[in-house]
């Protein structure tokens, strides 16, 4: 995944994914409904660039805030023009490092990894569009903003190869408020992961877990004598009739995916399970709403 | 199916081996399919459930041992039909018949001796190969090694002659003194017969069983059929297909090819059960027969089912003329005597002089012709110059035109007259024949002691007349003088050709002094030479399996006499002489034994009929095929090879179909297939126009011969089917009695093949009726587009001179009387060919005018006028219609109602 062309061919599946959404905006309810470009007013006076109210000419304030054209109407009186005070919120994206989401079981559909890169990207857009701020989870730096934003969390997604280690998310310093999107297989131990969420939900974050799926690792197609290699651990697995135990393989994959369900409810997080077998699109949506869904957002 | 042996049977012990493979392929399961999953955190949830390794499923087991086992034999080396290993020290001897009769069967020879090498050669002993056919040079009889005689019988070939059993009991003999060092030990001796007896059989069978145990083999079923000549018939040379028994019934055919090698004829010959003779007679055409090169029994490589022809048995082509009176008694006719002594040898052909001349006759007999035209005269001298052979009998109108003047063409001046021996005033008796001189063509015949001359004509005595005389009266008078003339030769004989004058053409003789007569003449059948004591070079010799090879530098000429003699090593049978016409020395003559060999006191057996086949190559592939199963197997257990329903179908297919992958290949049918539209016009009679490629003329020709076929329907006895569009280019166009024929402007040549069509349709009576239909805008020829169209085509076509139709014509007679034959229009004149010959009936072949017939005849599907008639309405249609009939009627019938072109004069003169 370092080389250029498929860094590329990312960045492109991004931008037609994000295409068919407006601009997304992690908002309050009242822009909920008409996804608008913009910062998320604060309904007080503050540095922003909405007009919000005109008050009286205080001792100290500059005199560059003096609205002189409102002054003018009235005698003796100075106005001092104030804007909504405006904050961009911060959406930290992680998406899992490890090996195990190097897989695709047809060479027709993408790996997981491809398909984690691209949504990761593709909401990178959106967000960057609105005008939000978006990190990595895990990483020192502080959070990008503008166009430039979803270029460089391509570039730093690539940078983080396969980590085993990480396949749990880490912790870090979030600002209140923030909202955090996982892109995961999450087959990991459903523990580590909600005690991954817990904490960042105790900081005050909300966010979306997002499983990705290969169709077989749902539907678990497999006949006859197979031995299984995992791609994390080198470990090896022999089933004789493969076949007979699909059914039991389903039943354990649902209830590792309702774990998951649950967890991400405890904290009021929002799970999504995707399929790379389905468009992105599918799963850009279900994020777009969970992101968006004001019932769900509370200052 | 024979014995199945093995060469190695100790490896057959490694099949004990194969229970313990049962449990070695049990206990190794099919390796798993790998797989990379990354969800192993649910597969770990599920370990529990994982199962022992997996066994073998059993078909698969069964498969694999069956494959092992399968190794295993083809390791043994089985072997089919594989020879009985022998017993006892002695030698080994073989006694090969490598006579004619065993080329058919030569292989299953072939391969036993091979087998009896391969037998001594293990137990080593010696080996003596004698052989029955006598040879020029007999190789020496030694004992040989395995080595040499398996050499020896990859070399040995039959001869083309019967085996000898009385030379090769002396041979026999000669082999004594090497087996006199184990005298103790009987020899054990096989002898490789033909199947035929000959005259020292049971002694022969006599002399081996002295020394050893003798295994006669025989064919198994029974001899190949022979072709025996038979006396020629009368319609071509007759042969016999003999065969030994009549067990079973025999298809084949018989097959005559000419010198060149190309076949003549082919005849199926079938010989029912119980049946050993069946007849056949080569019926050709007298110039095909003398091409006769050789006939056999197809497919045979017996040279017994060869028969060469010889050039003597050719029959010449004789032109007789006889005297002009007519005879009431055969017996008085010199030609019925001429055609009884020459019918086997000649045919005979009995018409003018000029006429025989002209044809190919070889020879012209002038039975006492004196006057002759001068026109024949030359001809006649020119055709003998060019090699015939002219033979002119004596008889009163001969006399009696010598009597004025030598009449021309005759080898000696003659004396007026005649002599007459015998009579009651003449003191001579009766004279018989001499002994024929060295010179002449008859030397070497027995001049009969029974036949008198008691009448003949003179020759003018001299030194000429002397040398001249190829038979001579016992007094010295000439009987047959000759003389050479250019390449060919005048005869007289000074007899009549009845026997009023002698009794010569009673006699045998007579036969053949004429047989050797029309061999003199080079034209024709190629004439055998005459000269009995030439020895002729060997031209081409058969070989053992029948075919033609050229002969050694050692091989032997022949005399004619020798050649009849039977086929031996000096006297090869194959052809001898010029290749124009070669003398014939068959294996089997008139008096070839054919009888199957019967001795007694001999062990009897049948050639081994199937080679010993090793089956390991077999039984390897099979283990091959087995391991690919396997293989398929394998992975599909594996789960690595996924079938579908296609897969599997496409693999069953494929299986399925590779014996059918090579069709049979049979040879194409000379004549094309006759297509369905010229098959239809043959069963219903059509009448047919040229498809022009303008749609709007051709649909008006449909309309036009439809409206004709149904006018002619109503009135004639003829009832054609729908009228037919044709192609001369690619239609057969001779179920077609007529054809109509528009000629568009612009109209292009038609191609090659359409004007070799067109020109065979008019040579073999077809009528074309060429119509331009431009009768009121032509003024000249070639003057309108329509006119030129015609020129090209016409200009191509040998076209047959051309006049005017009158009213005197066949076609305005052949069922209405017509003045002319009016079409839409009638102005410029219709031309037809004029009556220069008589052939196909006179019927004209083609009919060209520009009265656009087409435009009148043609009427829509309810009879309705299409085209306006130009002048005289509804009643010039009428007319249009009964020339149409008219033309179709003559196409039909030809000249049959010319007569009525006589009509008036014939009324007139019935009412005088």
């Amino acid at each position: 995944m370092t080389d250029p062309q498929s860094a590329i061919a990312v960045r492109r599946q991004a931008e037609e994914a994000a295409a068919f959404f407006p601009a997304l905006l992690v908002e309050a309810a009242r822009i909920a409904q008409t996804v608008a470009a913009g910062l998320h007013g604060r309904r007080r006076a503050g540095p922003g660039e909405t007009f919000w109210q005109h008050r009286a000419y205080a001792f100290g304030d500059p005199v560059s805030s003096i609205d002189w054209r409102q002054s003018a109407r009235v005698a003796d009186r100075l106005y001092v023009r104030e804007n909504e005070w405006e904050a961009a919120a911060a959406v930290y994206l992680w998406r899992d490092p490890s090996r195990s989401l190097d897989y695709a079981s047809t060479k027709m559909a993408p790996t997981k990894r491809q398909r984690a890169d691209v949504l990761a990207v593709a909401l990178a857009i959106l967000l960057s569009q609105a005008g939000e701020r978006i990190g990595l989870l895990g990483e020192g730096r502080r959070p990008f903003h503008g166009r430039a934003a979803p270029s460089r969390i391509l570039e730093a997604l690539h940078i983080a190869q396969f980590n085993d280690a990480a396949s749990s998310p880490a912790l870090a310093e979030l600002t209140p408020g923030a909202r955090v999107v996982m892109i995961s297989d999450f087959f990991t131990d459903p523990g580590a992961i909600e005690t991954s969420v817990a904490t960042l939900a105790a900081a005050g974050a909300r966010g979306v877990l997002v499983q990705i799926c290969d169709p077989a690792e749902e539907d678990f197609p497999f006949h006859g004598r197979v031995e299984f290699h995992d791609l994390e651990s080198k470990d090896r697995l022999v089933f004789g009739e493969t076949g007979a135990l699909a059914k039991d393989y389903r039943a354990k994959f649902q209830a590792h995916r309702d774990a998951l369900a649950t967890l991400a409810g405890k904290a009021g997080w929002t799970f999504i399970s995707h399929r790379t077998d389905r468009p992105a699109q599918t799963a850009l949506l279900a994020l777009f709403s969970a992101l968006g869904d004001a019932r769900r957002w509370t200052q | 199916m024979g014995a199945l042996s093995f060469t190695s049977p100790l490896i057959l012990a490694a099949l004990i081996a194969l229970p313990l493979v049962w449990f070695l392929l049990r206990a190794t399961p099919p390796s798993p399919k790998q797989a990379r999953f990354p969800a192993f955190i649910i597969l770990r949830q599920l370990t529990a459930k994982e199962e022992t390794p997996d066994r073998t499923p059993w078909p698969l087991l069964l498969l694999r041992l069956l494959l092992v086992a399968i190794v295993i034999t083809g390791l043994a080396g089985p072997v089919l039909n594989a020879p009985p290993t022998a017993s006892g020290g002695g030698p080994v001897a073989l006694i090969v018949d490598d006579s004619w009769a065993a080329a058919t069967n030569w292989n299953a020879r072939r391969d036993e001796m091979r087998r009896v090498s391969a037998e001594a050669a293990q137990s080593d002993r010696p080996v003596f190969i004698l052989t029955t056919a006598p040879k020029r040079m007999p190789a020496p009889l030694e004992p040989l090694t395995a080595q040499e005689a398996r050499a020896m019988a990859d070399t040995l070939t039959p001869q083309p002659w019967a085996s000898d059993r009385a030379g090769a009991m002396e041979a026999l003999a000669a082999l004594d003194q090497y087996a006199a060092n184990n005298e103790n030990q009987r020899w054990d001796i096989r002898w490789l017969s033909d199947g035929l007896a000959s005259g020292d059989d049971q002694a022969f069978a006599d002399a081996l069983r002295q020394r050893g145990d003798v295994v006669l083999l025989t064919d198994p079923d029974g001899h190949a059929p022979i072709l025996r000549p038979l006396a020629p018939a009368n319609a071509g040379p007759a042969f016999r297909i003999e065969r030994l028994s009549g067990n079973d019934a025999w298809e084949g055919a018989f097959a005559a090819s000419a010198r060149d090698g190309r076949e003549l004829m082919r005849i199926d010959v079938t010989m029912e059960e119980g049946q050993t003779t069946s007849d056949v007679t080569a019926q050709l055409p007298l110039a095909l027969r003398n091409e006769l090169g050789a006939v056999r029994i197809e497919g045979s490589v017996s040279p017994g089912a060869v028969q060469l022809i010889d050039a003597r048995t050719r029959r010449a082509l004789i032109g007789l003329v006889g005297e002009a009176r007519p005879v009431r008694n055969n017996l008085l006719d010199g030609a019925h005597y001429l055609r009884k002594s020459l019918n086997p040898y000649a045919e005979f052909l009995t018409d003018r002089l000029g006429a025989i001349v002209a044809s190919d006759a070889s020879v012209i007999i002038l039975d006492d012709v004196a006057a002759m035209r001068a026109g024949d005269i030359d001809a006649l001298s020119a055709w003998v110059k060019k090699g015939g052979v002219l033979i002119r009998f004596a008889g009163p109108v001969l006399a009696e035109a010598a009597q004025d003047r030598t009449p021309p063409l005759l080898p000696v001046k003659l004396r007026g007259g005649g002599r007459a021996f015998g009579g009651a005033l003449t003191w001579e008796t009766p004279q018989r024949l001499d002994a024929f001189p060295a010179n002449s063509p008859f030397a070497g015949l027995t001049p009969p002691d029974d036949v008198f001359i008691r009448q003949q004509i003179l020759a003018q005595p001299g030194g000429e007349t002397t040398t001249r005389s190829w038979a001579r009266l016992e007094d010295g008078t000439p009987l047959v003088t000759a003389e050479r003339f250019g390449a060919g030769v005048i005869v007289l004989f000074h007899v009549t050709a009845t026997p009023q004058w002698s009794d010569l053409p009673v006699s045998g003789v007579f036969g053949e002094m004429l047989r050797r007569l029309i061999f003199l003449s080079t034209l024709g059948p190629e004439s055998a030479d005459g000269e009995t004591a030439a020895r002729q070079p060997p031209l081409r010799l058969l070989d053992g399996f029948a075919r033609l090879e050229r002969p050694g530098d050692t091989d032997p000429a022949l005399t004619p006499a020798e050649l009849d003699d039977p086929a031996g090593p000096n006297r090869r049978p194959g052809f001898y002489g010029a290749p124009e016409a070669p003398l014939a020395l068959n294996v089997i003559t008139t008096e070839t034994a054919f009888a199957p060999l019967k001795v007694t006191g001999v062990t009897r057996a049948a050639y081994v009929g199937e080679p010993p086949r090793r089956l390991g190559p077999f039984l390897f592939a099979a283990a091959l095929a087995l391991l690919l199963i396997d293989g398929l197997a394998t992975l599909v257990l594996a789960g690595k090879l996924r079938l579908g329903r296609i897969g599997t179908a496409a693999i069953i297919a494929l299986i399925a179909l590779t014996p059918l992958a090579a069709p049979d290949a049979r040879a194409q049918p000379l004549d094309p297939e006759i297509d369905a539209k010229t098959m239809a016009t043959t069963l219903t009679t059509r009448l047919a126009f040229v498809e022009t490629g303008d749609p709007a003329m051709d649909k008006l020709s449909e309309q036009a011969l439809a409206g004709l076929s149904r006018e002619l329907y109503r009135r004639t006895a003829l009832e054609p089917g729908p009228p037919v569009g044709v192609n001369p280019e690619t239609d057969d166009l001779s179920v077609y009695p007529f054809l109509y024929w528009p000629v568009v402007a612009g109209a292009a040549a038609p191609s090659e093949t359409a004007l070799a069509n067109i020109e065979n349709f008019m040579r073999f009576g077809g009528l074309i009726l060429f119509d331009t239909r431009d009768d009121e805008r032509a003024i000249g020829a070639g003057s309108t587009p329509e006119a030129a169209a015609l020129q090209r085509i016409l200009s191509q076509l040998n076209t047959p001179p051309l006049i005017a139709v009158d009213a005197t014509h066949v076609l305005t007679r052949s069922f209405y009387l017509l003045n002319d034959l009016p079409g839409r229009l009638d102005n410029n004149p219709v031309w037809v060919a004029a009556q220069t010959s008589g052939a196909n009936d006179s019927v004209t072949p083609l009919i060209i005018g520009g009265r656009d017939w087409a435009g009148a005849w043609a009427s829509d599907f309810l009879g309705r006028p299409v085209k306006p008639m130009g002048q005289g309405g509804e009643r010039a249609r009428e007319f249009a219609y009964r020339a149409g009939v008219n033309i179709v009627m003559v196409a039909f019938t030809g000249n049959y109602k010319s007569d009525q072109v006589h009509t008036p004069i014939l009324l007139e003169r019935l009412g005088k």
